[in-house]
C-alpha cells in the first residue's frame, strides 16, 4: 500500500450500504464535469490548471505595479506615484512575483505534469493537492486584501527588521502581507510533501529515479528545497507576526534584539527559493531542447547530477546577500567562495544545454525559442551573479540596479522564458488548443526585446550608482536615458504578455486532438490531448529513458533510425472511443480541502480586526479536519458501480493483480 | 530557412550589437556623479579594477556561450521537410569533465585574485581619522571626536561629511531607528548602518573635490531623498574648517538687527530648539525622539550656512547664491512635507515669521 491518504482502517467493509460520511453537511460532490466541479476536484490536472491561471491573474498583476514602477521612474522627479504609493507598488511586485507567480505557475506544471510523467494516474495526495491551491489562492487574496484595506505592505519583499515594525510601518499592510505569506508557505509545504511522495512512491513499473525525465528531477529537487526552506521563512513570519501584533520583541532594537537575525533567516528561505524558482524552469527547458532537436539530452546523468548539486550548495551561499552588512571578513571571504563554486553546476547546464542543440536538427517553433531565450538570458543572469560573488566590489554594486539586472536576468529571463517555452509546448496537451505558433514567435521576440530593453540598461545604472529602491531621482546623476530606455522596455514587455493573452484567445478555435503534436519523448505524449480523466488507462511499465520515444522508434538492422510500424498509444486518441471511466478508479471530489483552506484568511481577519473571527475561523478549520478525516478518499457512493470490490478491479492491460489494491492504478514502487 | 535572410539577420544582429555598444559607450560619457567606475579614492580604484577583470573574463564566457548558441541555432536548423534524425548522441563524459573544468579554473583564478581584497577591505588603519557617523530617517550626523588630526572640542554636522583628502577616515557608523547604508560611490562600496549594532567603513578623497552618495538600504518612505555628501579638502582647509566649526554660535543681541532677533526667538517659540540643537545658543534639546547631545533628534545647526545642503542633501544652499539659498529654505519651513516622508514637524508660520526664521538661521555662518 502506498502513501495515500486513504488508511484502510477507515475504509468501510467492501459491499456495505454506506451513508455519507458523519461531518458532511451537504451531499458529497461527485461531478467531474461544469464549473462547480472546479472547486471540489482534487484531479491534479484541474488543479494544475487552476494554479496556472491563478499564476498568470497574478502575472498581470504584478506586471501592472512593474508598469508603475517604471512609469514613476522614466524620467527624473517622476510624479506617477507618491514616494508612499511607490514603496508599495514594489514590495507588491517583487512579492507577487516570487511568491503568487512563480511559485504557483511552477507548482502549476509540476501538479500537471509529474504524475503523468511518471506513469502515474494522480498525486500521492489527491485531497491535500486541492488543499494546497486553495490555501495559495486565499493567502494571494487575503495579501491582495490590504490594497483594498488601507494601503499595500511597504517595506520591500524582503522586508527588512526593524523597519517593518509597528514604528516605521504603522499600517495593516505588512500584518496582511505576513499572514498571507504564511498562508502561501503552508500551501508550498504541503505541495511539496504531496509531489516528493509522489515521485518517490507512484512512479509506474520501471520508471526509476534515473529514468525519470529532467523536468521531474528538476521540480523534485526544488520541492526539497520548499521543503526545507520554507519553515525557515515561516518561523520568521511568525516572529514578525508576534512582534508586530502582540509586541513580541523579537526585532526590537531597544529590547536588546538584533536587526541582522531577520536578514539570515530570510536568505537561509531566500537563497534557495531562486533555485526553487529557476530550476524546475531548467527542467521544462531541458524537456523542450531535445524534443525539437531531435536528439537527446546531451549529459542526463550530468543534468541531474547538477540539478541536486545546485540544491545542496544552494542552501551554502546566503550571506552573499548581506555583504555590505557588516558580518566579518572570514565569513564574507567564505560565502564569496561558496558562491563562486555554485556557478560549476550552474555552468554544466548551460554546457549541456549547447551540447544538446549542438549538431541536432532544431524546429525553432516558439516553445524552443523561449528555451532558446532562456539559455541566452539566464546565461547574462549567471555570468553577473559571478561578478556579484567578488565580495569586495559587490559593495559597489549591492543594492544597485546591477542587481536589480541581475535577478530580473535570472528570474524574467531564466523562470518566465523556461515557463512561456513550457506553456506554448504543453498547452495542446492541457486543453487541446495548439497555441499560433506566428503569434507565438511575435510573443517571443517582444519579450526578448523587451527583456534586454527593460533589463540590460540596468546594469549600466547600477554601475552609475543609482541605488535601487528609490522612488525618484534627480537629473544630473547620468542616470535619465537609461531609466528612459528600461521603461520603453517595460512596455515592450507588457504587449508581448498581451500577445500571449491574444493567442490564447486565438487557440480557442485552433482544437487539435494530436496526442503528440511535436513528436515529444516523454509519457504525456503518449496519451490524448487534452489529458483525459485518467490519464493512462492501464499501468505503464517502463523500459527507457524518454520512454515514449524508445516505443515509437527504432533502430534498423542497417543502424538508421526509423518510426515503429504500429505504435500503441496509452489512451485512446483522436476519434477513437474514449475509456469507460466506470471501470477506472479514480479518487473522489470533496468540498473539505477547499473549506479547511477558507479557515486561513478568516482567522487571518481575525487576528487583525477581532478575535471572535478567529474563533470561527478555528471552528471552521476544526470541523472541516474532523469532516476531511472522516471521509474516505474514494466515495462509494461514485457512480462507477455499487461495490467497493468494483472499483479495485485491475484495469484491463499489463496492470498485475497485485498493484489492483492500490488506490491508483498508476501504482508504487 | 533560406540563406540570404540568415543572412540578414546576422546583419541585424550586428547592426544591433553596435547601436548598444555605441550608446553604452556615449552613455558612459554623461556626467555621473555617482559612478562606480568613475573612482576618486585609492579604495574605489581597486574595486573598479577588481570589478573590470571579473567583468572581462565574464565577457569572455558570455561571446563564447552566446557565440555557440548563436552558431548553433544558425548552423543546425532542420530543413523543413527533412526528418531524418542526427547523431543520438546521449553526451560523452570526456567532453563534460573538460566542460566542468571550464568552470572550475575560471572560479579557481577569480577567487585567488579576489579573496585578499575581502580581509583589505576590513582593515581600517589605526591612524586613520575617526568621524561617529549616525544614520536616521532621513539624514546623516557627523561628529568628529577629538583625536591627534583634529585639535579642539568635539562638533557635529550633519549630511555633508568634510575630510581632509588623501587620508584614511574610518567612519564608525550607528544607527538610531532604522538599518540603513552608507555610500559614496566614487570613494568606496557601500557598509550598512545597523541599529544595535557599531559597522566600521573607511573612505578616502584622492583629491579635493565634492563627492555624491546616498543611503542605499532602503529606509523607510523618503529612502530616496537620504542623500550625502563628502566635501574633501586639502588639509590646511580641512583644519580651516574644523576650527570654524568647532566655535560656538553667539546669541544675537537685543539691539542688533531687529529681524534675526526675532527669529531667534522664535526659534524657541515655535520650538526648533526642541530638537535643532545650535552650539552656544540652544544646548538643551528636549528630546522627541531617542537622541543624546552628540546624536541629536535633527540635525545640529550650529554652522548651518556653511553647508551646501539640507534635508538628507536634498535641498540645495548654493553659497554663491543667496536668494536661491533662501528660496530653498523658506520653502522648506513653509512645508517640510515637500521631501516626503520627512519627520520634521513644524507649525503653520506667517510669512513675516518665516522671513525672521530665515534672517535668524543666516546668521549661523
Amino acid at each position: 500500500m502506498a502513501l495515500t491518504d486513504e488508511r484502510p482502517m477507515l475504509e468501510l467493509a467492501a459491499g456495505d450500504p454506506v451513508a455519507s460520511p458523519p461531518l458532511g453537511v451537504f451531499r458529497r460532490p461527485q461531478a467531474i464535469t461544469g464549473w462547480r466541479s472546479w472547486f471540489t476536484s482534487v484531479d491534479h490536472k484541474k488543479i494544475g490548471i487552476m494554479y496556472g491561471a491563478s499564476a498568470m491573474a497574478f502575472f498581470a498583476i504584478g506586471g501592472l505595479e512593474a508598469l508603475l514602477i517604471r512609469a514613476q521612474l522614466a524620467v527624473p522627479d517622476g510624479e506617477v506615484l507618491s514616494a508612499e504609493a511607490y514603496n508599495q507598488a514594489f514590495t507588491l511586485h517583487g512579492t507577487t512575483m516570487v511568491f503568487l507567480v512563480i511559485i504557483p505557475v511552477l507548482a502549476a506544471f509540476a501538479n500537471y505534469f509529474i504524475p503523468i510523467m511518471i506513469g502515474a494516474r494522480d498525486v500521492a495526495f489527491p485531497r491535500m493537492n486541492a488543499y494546497s491551491y486553495w490555501a495559495f489562492i486565499f493567502g494571494g487574496l487575503f495579501l491582495y486584501c490590504s490594497v483594498l484595506l488601507g494601503g499595500g505592505p511597504d517595506g520591500g519583499w524582503f522586508a527588512y527588521a526593524p523597519n517593518t515594525s509597528v514604528t516605521w510601518s504603522p499600517g495593516r499592510g505588512m500584518d496582511f502581507w505576513t499572514l498571507g505569506l504564511i498562508m502561501t508557505g503552508i500551501a508550498s509545504t504541503v505541495g511539496a510533501v504531496n509531489l516528493i511522495v509522489t515521485c518517490l512512491n507512484m512512479r509506474a513499473p520501471g520508471m526509476t529515479l534515473l529514468r525519470m525525465p529532467v523536468f521531474v528531477w528538476m521540480s523534485l529537487v526544488a520541492q526539497f528545497l520548499l521543503l526545507f526552506a520554507l519553515p525557515v521563512i515561516t518561523v520568521a513570519l511568525f516572529l514578525l507576526m508576534f512582534d508586530r501584533l502582540f509586541g513580541a520583541n523579537f526585532f526590537n532594537v531597544d529590547a536588546g534584539a538584533d536587526p541582522l537575525l531577520w536578514q539570515h533567516l530570510f536568505w537561509i528561505f531566500g537563497h534557495p527559493e531562486v533555485y526553487i524558482l529557476v530550476l524546475p524552469a531548467f527542467g521544462i527547458v531541458s524537456e523542450v531542447i531535445p524534443v525539437f532537436a531531435r536528439k537527446p539530452l546531451f549529459g542526463y546523468y550530468a543534468m541531474v547530477l547538477s540539478g541536486i548539486a545546485i540544491g545542496f550548495m544552494g542552501w551554502g551561499v546566503w550571506v552573499h546577500h548581506m555583504f555590505a552588512t557588516g558580518v566579518g571578513p572570514v565569513t564574507v571571504a567564505a560565502f564569496s567562495l561558496t558562491t563562486m563554486f555554485i556557478a560549476v553546476p550552474t555552468g554544466v547546464k548551460i554546457f549541456n544545454w549547447l551540447g544538446t542543440l549542438w549538431q541536432g536538427k532544431l524546429t525553432l517553433d516558439a516553445p524552443m525559442l523561449f528555451a532558446i531565450g532562456l539559455v541566452g538570458l539566464f546565461t547574462i543572469g549567471g555570468l553577473s551573479g559571478v561578478t556579484h560573488s567578488v565580495a569586495a566590489s559587490d559593495t559597489q554594486q549591492t543594492d544597485t540596479y546591477y542587481i536589480v539586472a541581475h535577478f530580473h536576468y535570472v528570474l524574467f529571463g531564466g523562470s518566465m522564458f523556461g515557463i512561456f517555452a513550457g506553456m506554448y509546448y504543453w498547452w495542446p496537451k492541457i486543453f487541446g488548443r495548439l497555441l499560433s505558433d506566428r503569434i507565438g514567435k511575435v510573443h517571443f521576440w517582444l519579450m526578448f526585446v523587451g527583456a534586454n530593453l527593460t533589463f540590460g540598461p540596468m546594469h549600466i545604472l547600477g554601475l552609475q550608482g543609482m541605488a535601487r529602491r528609490q522612488a525618484s531621482y534627480s537629473s544630473g546623476y547620468g542616470w535619465d536615458f537609461w531609466n528612459l530606455v528600461a521603461s520603453v522596455g517595460s512596455v515592450v514587455i507588457a504587449l508581448s504578455f498581451l500577445t500571449f493573452l491574444y493567442n490564447v484567445w486565438h487557440s480557442r478555435h485552433a482544437v487539435t486532438n494530436d496526442p503528440d503534436p511535436w513528436d515529444g519523448r516523454t509519457l504525456e505524449w503518449a496519451i490524448a490531448s487534452p489529458t483525459p480523466v485518467q490519464n493512462f488507462d492501464a499501468e505503464v511499465t517502463v523500459g527507457h529513458l524518454d520512454e515514449w520515444w524508445h516505443r515509437k522508434y527504432e533502430e534498423g538492422a542497417d543502424g538508421v533510425l526509423r518510426r515503429r510500424d504500429e505504435i500503441t498509444y496509452l489512451t485512446p486518441v483522436r476519434d477513437e472511443t474514449p475509456t469507460d471511466l466506470s471501470t477506472i478508479h479514480l479518487p473522489s471530489p470533496s468540498y473539505w480541502p477547499m473549506l479547511s483552506a477558507l479557515a486561513l484568511p478568516i482567522i487571518g481577519f481575525g487576528l487583525l480586526y477581532t478575535y471572535w473571527l478567529c474563533l470561527v475561523g478555528g471552528l471552521l478549520l476544526v470541523g472541516a479536519t474532523y469532516g476531511w478525516g472522516l471521509e474516505p478518499s474514494v466515495d462509494p457512493d461514485a457512480g462507477h458501480g455499487h461495490g467497493h470490490d468494483d472499483a479495485h478491479d485491475p484495469p484491463a492491460g499489463e496492470s498485475s493483480p497485485a498493484e489492483a489494491d492500490d488506490e491508483l492504478a498508476g501504482a508504487p514502487r | 530557412m533560406t540563406p540570404p535572410l540568415s543572412g540578414r539577420r546576422r546583419w541585424l544582429v550586428r547592426t544591433a550589437l553596435l547601436a548598444v555598444l555605441v550608446l553604452a559607450l556615449s552613455a558612459c560619457a554623461n556626467d555621473a556623479p555617482q559612478d562606480t567606475l568613475d573612482p576618486a579614492s585609492s579604495f574605489a580604484e581597486e574595486l573598479s579594477q577588481l570589478f573590470t577583470g571579473v567583468f572581462l573574463a565574464a565577457t569572455a564566457v558570455f561571446i563564447v556561450v552566446e557565440g555557440l548558441l548563436i552558431a548553433a541555432v544558425l548552423k543546425f536548423r532542420r530543413t523543413p521537410g527533412d526528418d531524418s534524425f542526427p547523431t543520438q548522441s546521449h553526451g560523452n563524459p570526456r567532453t563534460e569533465l573538460v566542460l566542468l573544468a571550464g568552470p572550475i579554473v575560471i572560479m579557481t583564478v577569480v577567487a585567488i585574485f579576489s579573496v585578499g581584497t575581502i580581509f583589505e577591505q576590513f582593515d581600517v588603519p589605526d591612524d586613520a581619522l575617526d568621524v561617529t557617523v549616525t544614520g536616521q530617517k532621513y539624514w546623516w550626523a557627523y561628529s568628529y571626536p577629538e583625536q591627534d588630526g583634529i585639535a579642539g572640542g568635539e562638533f557635529t554636522t550633519a549630511n555633508e561629511l568634510h575630510i581632509p583628502t588623501g587620508e584614511t577616515v574610518a567612519l564608525e557608523m550607528v544607527s538610531q531607528d532604522v538599518i540603513h547604508s552608507f555610500w559614496a560611490p566614487r570613494l568606496n562600496g557601500k557598509r550598512d548602518v545597523v541599529p544595535g549594532r557599531t559597522t566600521t567603513w573607511k573612505i578616502k578623497a584622492s583629491e579635493p573635490g565634492v563627492y555624491e552618495g546616498q543611503c542605499a538600504e532602503f529606509c523607510g518612505t523618503s529612502h530616496a531623498y537620504m542623500r550625502l555628501r563628502v566635501v574633501a579638502h586639502d588639509r590646511a582647509d580641512f583644519d580651516h574648517w574644523v576650527a570654524e566649526q568647532q566655535q560656538e554660535q553667539s546669541v544675537p543681541s537685543e539691539t542688533g538687527d531687529p529681524e534675526v532677533y526675532a527669529g531667534y526667538q522664535l526659534f524657541e517659540v515655535k520650538n526648533c530648539a526642541g530638537c535643532h540643537r545650535v552650539d552656544g545658543v540652544y544646548e538643551v534639546v528636549e528630546a522627541t525622539r531617542r537622541s543624546t547631545p552628540t546624536d541629536p533628534a535633527a540635525p545640529n545647526l550650529t554652522h548651518l550656512f556653511s553647508r551646501t545642503c539640507i534635508a538628507g542633501c536634498t535641498i540645495s544652499l548654493p553659497e554663491d547664491d543667496e536668494p536661491t539659498a533662501r528660496n530653498n529654505l523658506e520653502a522648506w519651513l513653509r512645508d517640510p512635507q515637500s521631501k516626503p516622508g520627512s519627520l520634521m514637524v513644524i507649525g503653520e508660520l506667517s510669512e513675516t515669521e518665516i522671513d525672521q526664521l530665515y534672517a535668524y538661521l543666516r546668521t549661523l555662518d
